[in-house]
């Protein structure tokens, strides 16, 4: 018997929630950004969230302190909560089995073994520890979580990225609600934003935790004092 | 370029992330409960060593 196959429901700006292919590369960003026709709104606060300068009385740009308050449950303000509701209000389907990178520091370890169980965070663990622990952990992300399609090639310098301590490599699959926020004044970092868990979308699970090969700094390191190795862990979202 | 400049617990821009942010939903179980387990158990023995060596 033939079972029934749901057919690939297609969202208004014409992205599928489902691929036939496997996870594979986005290609041609530049068409794929203007397939998404963002509205004036999200324009407007992905000009706000992209802005690199400090605000005004601030150490911080826009983006820091939306996401800090969002992560520690603060109230957004206005601004905020304007440049919240229209970026999230234009995520879309991604529309395609996608591979996704971010680079982050050793805090993103800690934050998953703590809430698997580990005491003591990732200092001193083996790679194959961290695969013992981690493959398996689900968790939730309350941000809007910036990821690159590109693995930041196009960025003025790519090893502010590529040399931290943990390259994530997210298996998005098509129906993960994102965005794409263009050309940013910081500079084109292939950007992908991935809506805030919730609503049942954008959930990640590890996969794999494994070695990259390559050597990493140490949060606040510098470039050139490459002591640790670097971590992949791969994550699937769903 | 406002990534990596180490500052602070609010150093948690686009690109980095502070403690405690993403929240784990499952719990860990069977192989892998007792994996965590006895590693905690080992380390906790491991740094109680060190301390007695150090006084």
């Amino acid at each position: 018997m033939q079972s029934a196959v749901r057919p690939p429901q297609v969202d208004a700006n014409g992205f599928s929630d489902t691929d036939a292919a496997g996870y594979h590369d986005l290609y041609n960003g530049r068409q794929y950004y203007q397939q998404q026709n963002l509205d004036i709104d999200a324009r407007v606060a992905l000009a706000d969230y992209l802005d690199p300068n400090t605000l005004s009385g601030s150490l911080y740009n826009f983006s820091q302190n939306m996401n800090h308050a969002v992560a520690i449950g603060q109230p957004l303000d206005a601004q905020q909560q304007y440049a919240w509701d229209s970026i999230t209000g234009a995520m879309h389907n991604i529309g395609y089995n996608v591979n996704l990178t971010r680079y982050d520091h050793g805090e993103y370890l800690d934050n998953v073994l703590t809430g698997a169980g580990i005491t003591g965070g990732h200092a001193g663990m083996s790679v194959a520890q961290l695969k013992q622990a981690l493959v398996g952990v689900e968790y939730t992300d309350p941000r809007i979580l910036s990821t690159s399609y590109n693995n930041f090639k196009n960025a003025t310098d790519p090893s502010t990225f590529t040399t931290r301590e943990v390259k994530i490599t997210y298996k998005a699959k098509a129906s993960t609600q994102a965005l794409m926020p263009g050309k940013g004044s910081g500079g084109d970092f292939g950007e992908i934003l991935l809506k805030p868990s919730g609503g049942g979308h954008n959930s990640y699970r590890i996969v794999d935790v494994k070695t990259t090969g390559a050597k990493a700094r140490p949060k606040g390191g510098s470039k050139n004092s490459l002591t640790l190795q670097q971590i992949e862990v791969v994550v699937e979202t769903y | 370029m406002a990534v990596d400049k180490n500052i602070s617990p609010k150093d948690c821009g686009r690109w980095d992330t502070i403690p405690g942010v993403l929240k784990v939903v499952n719990k860990p179980t069977g192989a892998q409960k007792k994996f965590i387990d006895q590693f905690n158990a080992e380390r906790a023995a491991a740094a109680k060593k060190k301390a007695a060596k150090k006084k």
